[in-house]
């Protein structure tokens, strides 16, 4: 398995589960999942990386890709879950200032309410 | 005394998950730390994707060869390749603040690279290329 990607609405947000990894051979995949969701207008979306094993700068890349119609849409990209070494990928690239991290998934989803509804 | 590890494979995305498992490997072996050992296989993600993709243009048929030496001091990886050759003046780093302001997308590998290891560098020997990742075998890396 290279990666699996499943998708869940809970309370109005779209939760990714992405189980495997994420790298230059199977960004496409993960690529066309969040152009799809922004198609469909959902702007509000975690991303849970419990099964993520690890990403390279091809999901970082992806990720950019949606983020600024995301947030234009008063929407954003939510992030939790993440193991060492992924969430280390986002700190060396200082993306951690670009998203919020939650630890867990719940506070990741509840954050939302303090945004607008779109 | 040196010791050296090559594997080669096909230019093919397909094997960048094989590449950073033999890196890990070899990381352990150098006495890295499982943390150390992951970003440096990143590192090497990074560099083999930039060949596949900058050196060969996706053109499977053309090799590509890591090249592993432990010494007493370093760790030292070699992604080699005969297609397009990438030299140091080429390599341009964003400013990762404008990056982040204007939600650039692209690039972010050779950032990711210089941050990890302690040196990149690119070169030649007649149409033999290469781009060699450093890491030192200091004790902040140690397991």
């Amino acid at each position: 398995m290279e990666l699996k990607l499943e998708i869940e609405n809970k309370e109005g947000v779209t939760v990714i589960y992405p189980d495997g990894f994420i790298n230059a051979h199977t960004v496409n995949q993960f690529e066309e999942t969040l152009q799809n969701l922004v198609k469909e207008k959902h702007y509000r979306i975690v991303l849970n990386g419990e099964g993520l094993e690890y990403i390279s700068s091809a999901g970082m890349g992806a990720l950019m890709g949606v983020i600024e119609e995301i947030r234009d849409n008063d929407g954003d990209i939510h992030l939790c879950n993440l193991s060492e070494s992924v969430f280390n990928v986002f700190d060396i690239l200082g993306f951690t200032e670009l998203y919020e991290i939650f630890e867990e998934e719940a506070p990741a989803i509840t954050a939302f309410d303090g945004h607008n509804r779109k | 005394m040196k010791r050296f590890f090559n594997v080669e494979f096909a230019a093919d995305t397909i094997f960048l998950k094989l590449a950073t498992d033999v890196t890990i490997s070899m990381c352990r072996l150098a006495g890295f730390n499982d943390s150390t050992a992951k970003d440096i296989s990143l590192a090497v993600d990074e560099a083999v994707t930039n060949t596949i993709k900058h050196a060969y243009h996706f053109d499977k048929s053309r090799l590509v060869t890591l090249q592993f030496t432990i010494t007493q001091e370093e760790l030292i990886i070699d992604v080699c390749h005969t297609g397009n050759p990438i030299s140091n003046t080429e390599i341009h780093l964003p400013d990762m603040e404008e990056y982040m302001k204007q939600y650039r997308k692209g690039g972010l590998g050779i950032v990711l690279m210089t941050r990890i290891m302690d040196s990149v560098s690119f070169g030649s020997n007649g149409n033999h290329h290469y781009c060699r990742l450093v890491m030192k075998r200091g004790r902040r890396h140690v397991g």
